[in-house]
């Protein structure tokens, strides 16, 4: 880390860097652990020194005391501690690290899990998919919105817990009641209305949060693939992940153009519920957020899930779905031979019992408006940021008394829109992939009707079959309340403020993002990017960031 | 009908970035030259293995050229054998290598196809130190037209002599010259680059590190 001179946090006080390690890194950081302190340190790459991000920076660092307290099951995330300065101008901060952890990535790639946590069945699988539904949802409750829920922003321990890193691209309202928004994410894991030209002017919400988070569950629970990639049927040029999922082409789908890719475990891997929800995410909630399948519910069925699994006669590996007649892994193997075999260890252990997270009193509630700020001066401050050395400018905290939020708002629809019948899902779906026709039916057969009222047949059914609802679990829900008129006024000057934060796109970068379908690698080196148009940073910026290696 | 053993490098569930390494082992390559471009293909290795997303993603295939054309390594991920070029003696047949490399991607993308793999766009990336004394226009014509139709990356490296004038006609991208023998930083750049591709969007435009190898 020779690029940085002398680093002193907000007091002044040197940060001891001797012997520090690199822990990570991203589209716009690096993340090094002091031994000195125990501390982690996220030092900024210059072109993620904007103004934006210094706000988002100081409003999280002031609210960072209670978030601090406790152990890290019950605060996982890496919330800015202190603020990290070099020469006068703030470079990073300072968090928790986690030690001992690796990435979603390797966890949801079967042969890097196998390599990193051999111990894992599919009980951890559940239960890191459950922890880490806890953690979005005690986010939520606090107006807190994740945005880029990624496999490389969440952290998984071998005791199946996980923590929250990238605080800093939370969305949230600061101390002025302002949108400070969340403009990053990966297209393959954002929900449908995130996508196109205005993604980063699009406040993302809880249930942007519970898509992405459903695509990652969907990777964990199926061996990798992305729920909206496979089997193309049709000719022509195959749709990328991100073009099926605005297309609607989810893999289980009955009339999607893609099928399972080859291999993968069938639906009997899941519980019928879990099945279940990723349709309500995938299908039906495709367009329309309040239909998915809520973060919090996710961890209920994921809970349930986990405890209704029964261990595989065949092979004490295997864990599946009690309702499964027979183990998908088991059925998978059989066709494919024992090289797909993804889970090689029998643990008879115990999990350790489920993390769960806790937030202190919320922080300041998001407006209704969804955007936006409605700044009357007449209001008490709840808090007032803490001062300090880089940040002399005091802004007094405008918020707190408008909660007109919605919240949990997937969760709610589902009870809302019950009499709704949901698509079943398809024959094949019960079935691992298979190379050909003939395959796809015997293994159908063996591999049970996964799904009551979708018994296997020869060929694909047309017709759909009604399934009962999910037995929801009971939720509550503060409404939106109606907007006062002087949020209206405060609804535009707000799309002003955000217009500007997100309208500071270079034309370079709009124009990336024009073409980007073409997928040409040029040779030529793009500006730095703002944060308003962070999308762009991280995918454009990606190939130069990993450029300068760090000895190791 | 897909062999399962074939199959099995896709159970990790990941999209593939396929890139072909068509390299120039004819004569004038013996010796320090080829030296240095093992060193460099070592590099490449380790960067690739050290990286968690490039080495589920990133598939190489290599092709050597001389006299004759050989496919010294099939696609795949990268494992424990890392691909050395082992000699370096006779003629050029460019014409054939790139060829042959473009008829694995062609092989290669079909089989993603077949399994429901996404991929990214191929890579194909030539390294020559000399002039091709075979017919180069026909695998000019299907290089020019892969990229046109935005089915192919295209590389071309020309080292020490290398008739830098065909190659450049080989691409509308050009064609790069390396600096010397300067093999480590032109495998450290197409590891970046490759790495760089892997964490990107499929379909996304993916600018490159600096060419900082180059002598043009
Ligand atoms: N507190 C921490 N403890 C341990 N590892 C961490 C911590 N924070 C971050 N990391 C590691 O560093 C990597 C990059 O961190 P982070 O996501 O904050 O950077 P970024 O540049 O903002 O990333 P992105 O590309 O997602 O915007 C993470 O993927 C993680 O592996
Ligand atoms: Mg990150």
């Amino acid at each position: 880390m020779s690029a940085h001179g002398d680093l002193r946090d907000s007091s002044g006080i040197p940060i001891d860097r001797e012997g520090s390690t690199l822990l990570g890194r991203g589209g716009e950081a690096r993340v090094w652990a002091l031994p000195a302190s125990g501390k982690a340190l996220k030092l900024l790459e210059p072109h993620a020194r904007t103004p934006e991000r210094m706000r988002v920076l100081e409003h999280l660092v002031a609210h960072a005391a209670p978030l601090l307290q406790g152990a890290d099951d019950e605060r996982p995330w890496g919330w800015p501690e202190e603020l990290v300065f070099e020469a006068g101008t703030c470079v990073g901060y300072t968090m928790r690290a986690f030690r001992q952890r690796r990435t979603l990535f390797s966890v949801l790639v079967p042969t890097e899990r196998m390599r990193v946590f051999p111990a894992f069945d599919a009980r951890h699988l559940h239960r890191v998919g459950a922890n880490l539904a806890r953690a979005l949802a005690c986010l939520h409750d606090a107006n807190i919105v994740v945005g880029d829920v990624s496999e490389s922003n969440v952290l998984v321990a071998s005791d199946a817990s996980v923590a929250l890193v990238d605080v800093d691209s939370f969305q949230f309202v600061d101390a002025r009641g302002e949108l400070l928004p969340c403009p990053v994410g990966k297209p393959e894991l954002l929900a449908p209305e995130h996508h196109g030209e205005f993604f980063s002017a699009t406040p993302k919400t809880p249930a942007s949060d519970a898509f992405s988070f459903a695509v990652l569950l969907f990777q964990l629970l199926f061996d990798g693939p992305h729920p909206f990639s496979g089997v193309f049927r049709e000719a022509g040029p195959c749709p990328t992940p991100a073009e099926a999922l605005l297309a609607g082409d989810y893999v289980f789908a009955a009339g999607s153009r893609l099928s399972p890719r080859l291999g993968m475990p069938g639906l009997g891997a899941i519980h019928p519920d879990i099945a279940h929800a990723f349709e309500r995410t995938f299908v039906a909630g495709l367009h329309r957020p309040e239909l998915r399948t809520s973060v919090k519910t996710w961890a209920e069925l994921l809970d349930r899930a986990e405890l209704g699994l029964v261990r595989c006669s065949r092979n004490r590996a295997h864990l599946h779905p009690s309702a499964a007649k027979a183990c998908a892994y088991c059925t998978r193997a059989d066709h494919f031979g024992r090289a797909f075999e993804t889970f090689a260890q029998v643990n008879a252990d115990e999990l350790p019992p489920a993390t769960r997270p806790s937030m202190p009193p919320p922080l300041p509630a998001a407006p209704a408006a969804a955007t936006i700020a409605a700044p009357t001066a007449a209001e008490t401050p709840e808090t007032t940021p803490r001062p300090r050395r880089a940040f002399t400018r005091r802004i007094p905290a405008l918020y707190g008394k408008r909660r007109a939020h919605v919240r949990d708002d997937a969760a709610v629809a589902e009870v809302a829109t019950e009499p709704q019948t949901v698509a079943p899902v398809d024959a094949r779906a019960s079935a691992p992939s298979a190379p050909s026709e003939t395959v796809v039916r015997a293994v159908s057969r063996a591999a049970a009707p996964v799904l009551p009222g979708s018994e296997p047949r020869a060929t694909r059914p047309k017709q759909r079959e009604a399934r009962a609802p999910l037995p929801a679990p009971p939720q509550t829900l503060e409404r939106s309340r109606a907007l006062p008129r002087y949020a209206v006024f405060a609804a535009l000057v707000a799309a002003f403020v955000l217009g500007r934060c997100t309208g500071t796109r270079a034309p370079e970068a709009r124009e990336a993002s024009v073409t980007s379908a073409s997928a040409v690698p040029t040779t030529s080196s793009t500006p730095a990017l703002t944060r308003g148009s962070a999308v762009l940073r991280r995918d454009t910026l990606t190939a130069e960031k990993k450029t300068p290696r760090a000895p190791r | 009908m897909v062999p399962s053993l074939a199959l099995a490098p896709f159970r990790n569930g990941q999209p593939r970035v396929p890139c072909v390494l068509v390299l120039d082992s004819s004569g004038t390559m013996e010796g320090e030259r080829l030296r240095a471009l093992n060193e460099g293909l070592e590099i490449l290795w380790t960067d690739l293995l050290d990286d968690p997303i490039a080495r589920e993603r990133i598939e190489i295939a290599v092709v050597e050229f001389s006299s004759d054309v050989r496919v010294t390594r099939r696609f795949d991920l990268p494992g424990e054998v890392i691909p050395q070029v082992a000699r370096a003696d006779g003629l050029t047949a460019m014409g054939k290598g790139l060829r042959e490399a473009l008829r694995l991607v062609d092989e290669r993308t079909a089989l993603y196809r077949t399994i429901g793999v996404p991929h990214y766009k191929p890579w194909v990336f030539l390294l020559t130190d000399g002039s091709a004394t075979d017919d180069i226009d026909r695998s000019a014509r299907l290089v020019a037209k892969a990229e046109a139709e935005r089915q192919l990356a295209f590389f071309a490296v020309g080292v020490g002599d290398a008739d830098m004038t065909k190659l450049r006609r080989l691409s509308a991208r050009g064609a790069m010259h390396l600096d010397g023998l300067r093999f480590r930083d032109l495998f450290r750049w197409l590891s970046a680059s490759l790495i760089g591709v892997s964490v990107s969007r499929i379909g996304e435009r993916v600018p490159l590190p600096q060419l900082d190898w180059s002598a043009v």
